[in-house]
């Protein structure tokens, strides 16, 4: 019996995913069929996934991995849109823009030369600003956070008006992250949490010592949701407002106990609502929406929960000047019930794990702000917003019925990625975020998606829009 | 005690516990209930399975469902003293008991089985790999020169 004997998916599976990609390129060099084993996509999947630290919910893609992994090492950081508050990061038109046009919006995609050559294999729009992770796990944000928040009391109502390092704790490598209106929130490759509405005070957030590990974040508007592998979802308000100079809290602690699918269903049960939930079920992936929170569970039920009421105080006729963002801090759910449920027919049919036989993720969810997007390997991408009625019918279009790996909103503009490496938007102009050139104008919506010409002769390999702002990452196609 | 049946007709008697490291046995008792006859392993010879069996013996006691990491980088080719001392047989043995670990459904050995053969591949150049393993190069003299360019053009684009 040789090594070739083994059986396919034992080589493929078990044994060349130890491999380093080194060796893996020595052992593709000594026989076509090592060369050919060697080539699969699956394998590539997950030796960028580890090796260039790629985050695994960051997308949906299933092919064209081994192509990505070489040319991904190092891709071009592209932003455009609403310019204001730096947030696209360009330093020369705050320049050219403080002579002739002090908004310094874009209209097309234009690259974000400070990251050049700083290996960024993520990038996440806040409300203002944006934030980036490079293959190392450092954090670098740029635009402005906290604006709302008076600038006697604000701390970061400073902009960061270039690509700045986030001062986490020196050890600490980050695997995901996520921005809401004004806070990120952060996964580290040891499973801790951290969050932030300032780059220089860093807070960690206690997670109850008894629950199994954080496996993802994901950022609301003003706090976030935590989920770990047992599927227990935890909230956490954003950061308190530091004042400068004044001592940084080091630590916030997440709301306790968490929610878990079972919870849902007692509850629902409780007030005498029908639920249709597999025993064995649980949630499995979390997006993250104003004050709502979209969840796919291991079966592929998609459900949908107001978590966080929040309360604005009302006082008639006078003004209140906030020390802390209005509705802080929010309230969050208890009765799961109460506030969501299933949506039905966004769900998937069957009753199979959305992590198919070779980890293949079958289904995924994204969101931002009031839009939601549920996609599956079928193709179909049913599109959403925080108003859907839980027995409301998917909306679709007939544009996004290809491969698409990631569908991205900002307040009234959205994009989808293909697999092909195409970025297609629609939505209203907003300031040049739909990356449109001229072909768009700010009195018209465009109600179809639209292929970004100006990036033909780039392969786009992530996409994030967010208020009125876009950015992606991509590298040139090899023609 | 449960009796287990190679395919060249050796009845093996373990217990119960040990049996159900492997998940194919454990699920064929729960389907088939208490029973005396013994289990036929029919891809798995009696040299085998002796050494499956003795693996199971001294891991009785490991908590049953480990689940491998394949994203954490040092525990991908890691083994303990025990396993490393296990596997130091021929190869034609070392792929036995992968592929028995892997129709028995035993996780952990299957683990510890190609954790080893990517250990004997790690560090070598294609011609030791090719000699270690016994591999004949088919490729053309063309192939080989892409493949070299190729190699050249990942390190270049990989190194940091």
């Amino acid at each position: 019996m040789k090594l070739s004997d083994l059986p396919l998916d034992v080589l493929i599976q078990d044994l060349l995913p130890r491999l380093p990609y080194r060796a893996l390129i020595d052992l593709s060099k000594t026989s076509k069929f090592f060369y050919r084993l060697c080539g699969d996509e699956s394998l590539w999947k997950k030796l960028a996934l580890r090796e260039l630290h790629i985050p695994t919910y960051a997308t949906f893609r299933n092919r064209g991995w081994k192509d990505i992994f070489s040319k991904l090492h190092d891709p071009l950081v592209y932003t455009w849109g609403e310019g204001t508050y730096y947030r696209l990061g360009h330093t020369d038109t705050q320049l050219r823009g403080t002579l002739r046009n002090f908004r310094n919006d874009e209209s097309v995609p234009r690259e974000l030369e400070a990251l050049r050559g700083k290996k960024i294999v993520d990038l996440v729009a806040g409300g203002w600003f944006f934030h980036a992770l490079d293959r190392y796990g450092k954090v670098w944000a740029w635009g402005t956070l906290q604006v709302e928040w008076p600038i006697s009391r604000g701390a970061q109502t400073v902009p960061i008006k270039t690509p700045t390092v986030v001062s986490l704790p020196e050890d600490v490598s980050i695997e995901s992250i996520s921005c809401g209106r004004s806070h990120a929130v952060a996964l580290s490759t040891e499973g801790t949490v951290y969050h932030w509405n300032h780059i220089r005070k860093v807070q960690q957030v206690l997670i109850p010592e008894t629950t199994s590990r954080v496996i993802q974040v994901a950022a609301n508007w003003g706090y976030s949701s935590i989920l770990t592998e047992a599927g227990e979802l935890f909230f956490v308000p954003q950061p308190e407002n530091a004042l400068e100079g004044s001592p940084a809290n080091l630590t916030a602690e997440a709301t306790s106990p968490g929610v878990t699918l079972q919870n849902y269903i007692n509850d629902a049960q409780a007030m005498g609502q029908p639920v249709e939930a597999a025993d064995d079920d649980q949630f499995a992936l979390i997006a993250s929406m104003e004050s709502d929170t979209l969840i796919l569970t291991k079966k592929g039920k998609v459900y949908l929960f107001d978590t966080a009421h929040v309360d604005i105080p009302v006082i008639e006729g006078a003004r209140v000047e906030p020390d802390r963002p209005i509705g802080w801090p929010p309230l969050f759910i208890s009765n799961p019930a109460k506030t969501g449920g299933e949506l039905r027919h966004y769900s998937s049919l069957t009753h199979n794990n959305i992590v198919d036989s070779e980890g293949h993720l079958t289904m995924y969810i994204s969101a931002f702000y009031h839009n939601f997007a549920v996609y599956s390997l079928d193709g179909v991408v049913k599109l959403g917003s925080c108003g859907t009625p839980l027995d409301a019918q998917p909306r679709t279009m007939d544009e996004l019925n290809q491969d698409i790996c990631k569908v991205t909103f900002g307040d009234y503009h959205s994009g989808a990625l293909t697999t092909e490496g195409d970025l297609l938007t629609w939505g209203s102009h907003s300031r040049g975020a739909l990356g449109l050139g001229s072909e768009s104008s700010p009195t018209r919506e465009v109600t179809s998606p639209r292929k970004i010409e100006a990036l033909n002769d780039m392969f786009v390999f992530a996409a994030t829009f967010g208020g009125w702002h876009s950015g992606c990452l991509a590298f040139k196609r090899a023609h | 005690m449960v009796q287990l049946l190679s395919s060249d007709n050796e009845t093996f008697t373990v217990d119960k516990q040990v049996a159900e490291r492997s998940i194919l046995i454990k699920n064929m008792l729960e389907d088939v209930g208490e029973s005396d006859a013994p289990i036929p392993l029919p891809n798995v010879t009696a040299k085998i399975l002796k050494k499956v069996i003795d693996w199971c013996e001294h891991h009785r006691g490991d908590p049953v469902s480990q689940q491998e990491e394949i994203n954490d980088r040092k525990r991908l080719t890691e083994i303990d003293e025990w396993d490393q001392k296990f596997m130091e047989v021929d190869q034609e043995t070392l792929f036995e008991i992968i592929l028995a670990a892997n129709y028995l459904d035993i996780k952990p050995l299957l683990d510890i089985g190609c954790k080893t053969v990517a250990n004997m591949i790690k560090g070598k150049s294609p011609e030791e790999i090719r000699r270690t393993f016994n591999i004949v190069n088919d490729f053309t003299p063309e192939v080989r020169q892409f493949g070299i360019i190729s190699h050249c053009y990942f390190l270049a684009m990989l190194s940091t």
